[in-house]
Order: structure tokens, then sequence, then C-alpha cells
């Protein structure tokens, strides 16, 4: 990997927030970096057509294995993993490239449920055992993971958890046993193992505690709900009655979840956001294309300034969102402490970014944009998916205030 | 030389040539301009330096300096608050005049701008023609080797301190408006040209209007032929653009909100940095700083490896201005009504009496008022916008 990013110490006066001072920003990627962009690029222009996504998106499937058996060919599976346990050892510069690609292209295949999230925090936290029960199949592309930790009423702080796990119960000590209920676990309802997150000491509104579980979905007293969300991709509800699990099925160390979570979850929001990038982008190719074509009072409607100021404005909007991405990426990689205040700069604005840019593509497409039938309403939708998940806009601006040197 | 040292030698020069009259009116700005003298004495400093014109290239006065180290120097220089310097010599004409003046004007002039024995304004505007420059009227009729001029120009900042005017007028009326524009080069003491002082909404003339009633200049002030000036304009326009850094203008202004937020309570008694609403929106404007200072680190980056920022520069201009507006809203809430005391003399480096309200409440309600003009000069918020729709989008 080449980044040539040129740097002079903290010099800033104690002022200006932020632990470093960047004097250019010139990410050069590697040739193996260009390889994976262009891979993904060409396969999913030549292959990955909006009907297609459709008919699968309306059937009884999660998402097409076809696709995803090919994304498991070309690599792109895993390519974040370390090269000990099969990977390429790619980081978070690889999960921007692909995941902005994914975006673009609209892919309602689970890469962030399946390899960002769930696949890391096995790499990362498993035992052997739960290692080798999934994780070269997950590369493979024949095994699908997810991660269940929202509860009902409870969406969007984790430290509200309660499921209970009980470790080493006194009817048989070598396992551990969950009681209670998950919701909307994302790409649920096609995961062959879940990863808990529950409840092993200490009280509701507390990380410490907290502990990750994984549990193939077969487990008996495992029960799931399937069904399909609106951003056209699969979730399911979780009840779990006394079920019972191996003691190595916890991943990283019992009661702190939050250690391994963290580094996991910086690569899921930037995965997220470099995907709301990709889609931003191919909302404002659509927009221009279909305004410069549109005629209404005798010419196309891309001449009236009033749209051209909006369109302007998306693209301001998608730049400003692009240079955080880079950023937050770029920091991810160097292990910047000035990443997570970075991560929370880039989700906030990709909340604001998104909306403005996925609404302004509706309302200059028109009625058309308002129908099942066109691409546009369906970014719309995966934009707000992505605005739904792992803190709003609000949480995000806290999180960045929080770091103001007052 | 290192980044580091390098800006190590700045820090020590400023340090030493940076006297604190000079420093005070720098910290005293309230727009783009500092004080005249303050901002000449400063200049002057710098010339002897050899640093005054950092992005003129080495042999004519340059400092043959990388961008890393314009940049840092610029940067130096803002957070020193040093004066800024008046841009209508250095960074306006003076690369127009490299790129399109005779030797003989190259000669002449730049020599003059460097040791600020010329001051410069710019008479581009007109009543009539603002954003809409290429409809302007002031005309310049050949009379032997000598062009008339007549009209008058509008928003000339500092015409009352210049010696010196560049202009654009209009030398055809054949054509598309653009293809009959050209550029001259005009004393100020010219016999017919007078100059009137526009009052600004904070009490303080920066702008004039300049009149021209038959002014005789030799056609050798010509830049670039005849009829085409508007090519040399645009050259210039993008010096005035991408002359920006932005983001160091927005960490000042953040260190400035944070001080009064820790120094000022809200309604309910808090101090301000205690209010969570205020927080967030505080928050907002600072996310779209961040993100604006890496799309300008982009666009440096993009430079050092020899690339171009094309309508980057639109972007920043828009977003530059805009959120250093948001910032000033910030402020003048958290001051209420200490905002309002009007104190022009308080405004002078040499101010000697005592100010009413905290020193950094001074500033605040003239920037805010100053920088409503931020989105208007240099092309509007919305000719960026026209030039990103059509230059970038295609439209």
């Amino acid at each position: 990997m080449v980044v040539r990013l040129k740097f002079s110490a903290t010099l800033l006066p104690s002022v200006c927030w932020g632990s470093e001072e960047i004097s250019t920003m010139y990410i050069e990627f590697s040739d193996e970096q260009r390889m994976l962009k262009d891979s993904a690029e060409k396969y999913l222009q030549d292959n990955y057509d909006f009907d297609g996504r459709q008919v699968v998106v309306n059937s009884e499937a999660p998402f097409s294995m076809q696709h995803w058996s090919m994304f498991a060919n070309l690599g792109w599976l895993a390519m974040t993993f370390e090269e000990e346990v099969g990977g390429f050892g790619g980081g978070a510069l690889e999960t921007m490239l692909l995941s902005e690609q994914l975006g673009t292209n609209l892919v309602v295949e689970p890469y962030v449920e399946t390899i960002v999230l769930g696949g890391q925090l096995i790499a990362r936290g498993g035992s052997e055992n739960v290692t080798s029960q999934c994780l070269d199949s997950v590369m493979a592309g024949e095994y699908q993971l997810a991660f269940a930790w929202a509860e009902k009423h409870h969406a969007h702080a984790m430290q509200d958890i309660a499921l209970i796990a009980k470790l080493k119960p006194q009817e048989n000590p070598s396992v551990i046993q969950l009681n209670g209920h998950k919701t909307v676990v994302l790409n649920g309802a096609a995961a062959d193992g879940i990863i808990v997150l529950a409840r092993t000491a200490g009280n509701v509104g507390e990380m410490d505690g907290l502990s990750l579980v994984f549990v193939p979905v077969n487990t008996k007293g495992c029960e799931r709900r399937s069904y399909k969300t609106h951003d056209g991709r699969n979730a399911a509800e979780f009840t779990f009655n006394q079920v019972q699990v191996p003691a190595d099925h916890i991943i990283g160390k019992v009661g702190q979840a939050q250690a391994l979570l963290k580094p996991v979850m910086q690569q899921v929001l930037l995965s997220l956001c470099a995907e709301a990038v990709g889609a931003m982008s191919s909302l404002l190719t659509a927009t221009v294309d279909y305004t410069k074509q549109r005629q209404q009072f005798g010419r196309s409607i891309a001449q009236f300034q009033v749209l051209r100021h909006r369109m302007a404005d998306m693209f301001m909007e998608l730049e400003l969102s692009r240079s955080l991405m880079l950023a937050a990426a770029w920091k991810l990689d160097q292990g910047s402490d000035d990443a997570e205040r970075c991560l929370s700069a880039l989700k906030a604005k990709i909340a604001k970014a998104g909306k403005f840019v996925s609404h302004n593509a509706i309302q200059l497409h028109g009625g058309i944009a308002t129908t099942d039938e066109l691409n546009v309403g369906h970014f719309f939708k995966r934009i707000a998916a992505i605005n739904s998940q792992f803190g709003t806009r609000d949480d995000h601006l806290s999180r960045f205030s929080a770091s103001f040197q007052y | 030389m290192s980044d580091i040292e390098f800006r190590e030698e700045v820090r020590a020069f400023i340090r030493e040539a940076l006297t604190t009259d000079i420093q005070r009116a720098g910290e005293l700005m309230t727009s783009v301009f500092a004080n005249f003298d303050a901002t000449m004495t400063w200049h002057r400093r710098l010339n002897e330096k050899g640093w005054v014109a950092p992005d003129w290239p080495e042999e004519y006065g340059g400092t043959g300096w990388s961008l890393n180290q314009r940049y840092i120097f610029q940067e130096e220089c803002k957070l020193a608050n040093a004066p800024s310097l008046l841009a209508m010599g250095i960074q306006m004409l003076g690369p127009m005049l490299i790129h399109y003046g005779t030797e003989e004007q190259k000669a002449y002039y730049l020599p003059r701008i460097l040791s600020g024995e010329d001051v410069w304004c710019q008479g581009y505007s007109e009543p009539g023609a603002g954003s809409d420059l290429a409809s302007l009227k002031t005309s310049a009729v050949r009379d032997g080797d000598d062009y008339l001029i007549n009209g008058s120009k509008i928003w000339t900042s500092y015409a009352q301190f210049a010696n010196k005017i560049f202009c654009l007028v209009r030398t055809s009326k054949e054509g598309k408006p653009q293809a009959g524009i050209s550029f001259i080069l005009v004393d100020m003491d010219a016999e017919g040209i007078q100059v009137d002082p526009i009052v600004g909404l904070d009490g303080v003339i920066e702008q004039c209007q300049v009149f021209f009633d038959n002014v005789r200049v030799s056609v050798s002030q010509l830049v670039g032929k005849e009829n085409e000036g508007w090519e040399v304009a645009k050259y210039l326009l993008e010096f005035e653009r991408g002359g920006h850094n932005f983001t160091i203008d927005h960490k000042k202004q953040m260190a400035k909100i944070c001080k009064q937020a820790v120094s000022e309570y809200d309604s309910e008694g808090r101090l301000w940095a205690q209010n969570p609403v205020f927080n967030n929106r505080f928050a907002d404007v600072a996310v779209d700083a961040l993100a604006l200072e890496y799309t300008e680190l982009r666009i440096k980056g993009a430079l050092n490896a020899g690339g171009n920022p094309g309508a980057l520069s639109s972007l920043c201009k828009v977003m530059g201005t805009e959120i250093g507006q948001r910032f000033n809203e910030l402020s003048m809430d958290i001051l209420g009504v200490q905002a309002l005391p009007k104190q022009l003399e308080a405004l002078e480096p040499d101010f000697q009496g005592e100010i009413v309200g905290p020193d950094y409440a001074l500033t605040t309600m003239p920037e805010y008022i100053n920088n409503r003009a931020s989105t208007i000069y240099g092309g509007s918020a919305e000719i960026q916008r026209d030039i990103i729709a059509k230059r970038v989008l295609g439209l």
C-alpha cells in the first residue's frame, strides 16, 4: 500500500483542535488498490444492472448467491482479513474503495454485515472453535453472518442492552445460556451464524458487562422470523429461549465487548459512509443526465437556474463528504487518535449530505422518481437505511463537539 | 530544509518583525483589509526579507518556496495576527503582468509592487455591471497614441489609498460583449479622475466609486492586446479565487468562538460551552469546516502532483465564505447585546482609550456585517454555482 501524505508534526497552537496537521492530502493508491477498484467497477457495471437487482429484491431470496460467489472469486470478501487467516491484509482504504463501488451500483449483497462487521469480529476475537467453524467459509462466500444487538425501544444505545447471557449456568457449566429477543438483525434472514450482544454482568446503561456471543442459527431454542427491509435487504427478529452454546463462543473478552467493537465499528462506519458517497455520486449523475434530456416549457429543464444551482449544491455536498471519507480512511489506516472524531464528522456529514442529495434527486426527477420502477428512489432508500444505523446526525455531532477544546 | 525547520524559520522572523502595533492591526481586522498604514509597514518589512510575494516566480522577486512552504508561511502569518497584505498588487496584478505584460511593463511595475511604492486598486465592477461584468460600459476611445477614458467604476476597494488602478474598459462595441474589452493601467492622479468614498454598513470606508472624465492614458499601458482584456481578466479572477485558504480563517474563528463560549453565559445561566443545542450548532458548522479543510488539502495534493484543482476552487469559494458567515452568526448569538456598541475609534490599532465590553466582542458585529460581502465579491456565490453547473456538471 502506498499512501503518500505529507506530514509535519503537531505544530498548530492548541486553539485549533485536531491532534495533527497535514500539509497536503494526496492519496496515491497502490497497484493492488487500483486493481481492486477497477475490478469492482468493471464487474458491477457489466453484471449488476438495476433490473437484475430488482428481480432478486422482489424474490424470496435474501440476495443473489451468484453475485456473492463472484465477489468471493474476485477476492473481495477476503480482501480485508489478515494474511494469517487467509486474507489479503487490506485495510480501511480497501474497505472504502470497495464499499464506494457497492454504493454506486446499489448492491444489496451483505458486504458490511458479513465481512466488515461479523467477519472482522470473529477474525479479531473468535476462539479457535468459532474461527474454524466459519471464517474460511465466510471468505469463500459460503457462510453468512449478522450482528444482533438492537432490542425493542433500544435501537440507538448499545449500553442499554438487556438480553441476558448466563455464563456457566448451574444445569451445564460448560455452556453459555441466552434468553431474550433481538430486533432488526440486518442480514439476519440469510445468516448462518449471528453474533449476539448480550449482558453477562453489570446493569442496563453500562457498556461494561456486555459480551459478544457467537450463535449458529440452527442452535436449539434460537427462533428466527425473517423479513425484508425497505432498502431491499434482508433482516430477522431472533428469540432466544434457553439457547445454549459452548463457552468458547464468546468473541473477545467476557464483559468487554466494547474493546473489540470499537475498532470494528470504525470500519463499519467508514464502509457505510463510503457506500453513501457512491450512492450520492450515482444520484448526481442520474439527475444531471435526466435534467438535460427532460423537456418542459419548450426546453431542457437543466437550463433553469434554480435547478442548476440545486445540482451545484448536490455536487458540493458530495465532494465535502468525499473529502471527509478519504481523510477518515487514511486516519484509520494510520491508527491515528483523531480517526474517531473524523468518523463522527463523516457520519454526521453523510446524514445531511445524503438526505440533501437523495431528496433533491427525487425532486428534480419529479414523479417518476417516486415509483418503484426507477433506481433513484432505491438509492434514496438505501441512504435512509444508512442514516438509520449506528448513530444519527445528532449523535455524531454530539460526539464531535465533545472534542472541542474549550 | 524540512517543513518543520521552515516553519521555525518563519516563526522566528515573525516574532522579530511583527511588532505589537502591527499585530494589533491584524487582530482588529473586521474584513479582508487591515488598517492601511500598518498593512504597508508590514508589507515593507516582508519585502526587506524578500518574502512579500511568495507566489511569484523567483526571477521576478518570488521566494522559490514549495507549495507546502507557501501554505505554512500564510498560516503562520495569520495565526500570528499579521495584517493581510493588499491583494490587488501582489495577488492579482503581479501574476497577471508576469503572464501577459510586456518586458517594459514588468520591469517598471513589478519592483514597484514589491516595494509598496505603488498601491493598486481594481477597476472591474460598474454601477451597471456587477455579476454580468462583460456588460461594462466605461469606454476607452483611441486618440493618437492615447486612449480617452470615460465612465465609472464601483466597489473599488482602497481606491482612496491607491495611486494606480487597473481597469477593464470597452474598446469596441462589435461582436460579443466580451470581445470588445481591454485591460489598461491608469495613474490615479491623472487629470479627470475623481474618487468618491462609499461608507460601508459598519461605518467604515473601504469601497469607493471612481469616476473617469476624459482621462488620457498612453496606449503603452494596455496589458495584452486591444479587445483581448477579457482573457486577462479571467486569468486574474482565478488568482483572486484560488489564492485563499479558508481553513486558516475558519480555525481562527473557531478559536474565538471557543474563547467566547467559555466566558459568556446563556439564558439559563450556563456557559455557552455547556449548552448542548449550541454545541450541536457549532459542531454542524465545524464539520463542514473540517470537510472543507480536507478538500483544500485534496486540491493542494493534486497541485503538488501536477494536477489542476478545476472547479473545486469554486466549491472552496462558496463553502469557505458561507461557513465563515455561519461562524459569525454563532459569535453574535453568544454575545447578545454585547455585540452592539459601535466603537470605530477602538478599531484603530493606536487606540489608547477604554473599550466598552470584552476585547473579543469588539470585532464581532463588524465582522458579521462585513462578511455579508464575502459571498458577493470575487464572483458571487450564485456565479460560483453557475460555474460548477457549467464546467463540472456540464449543464
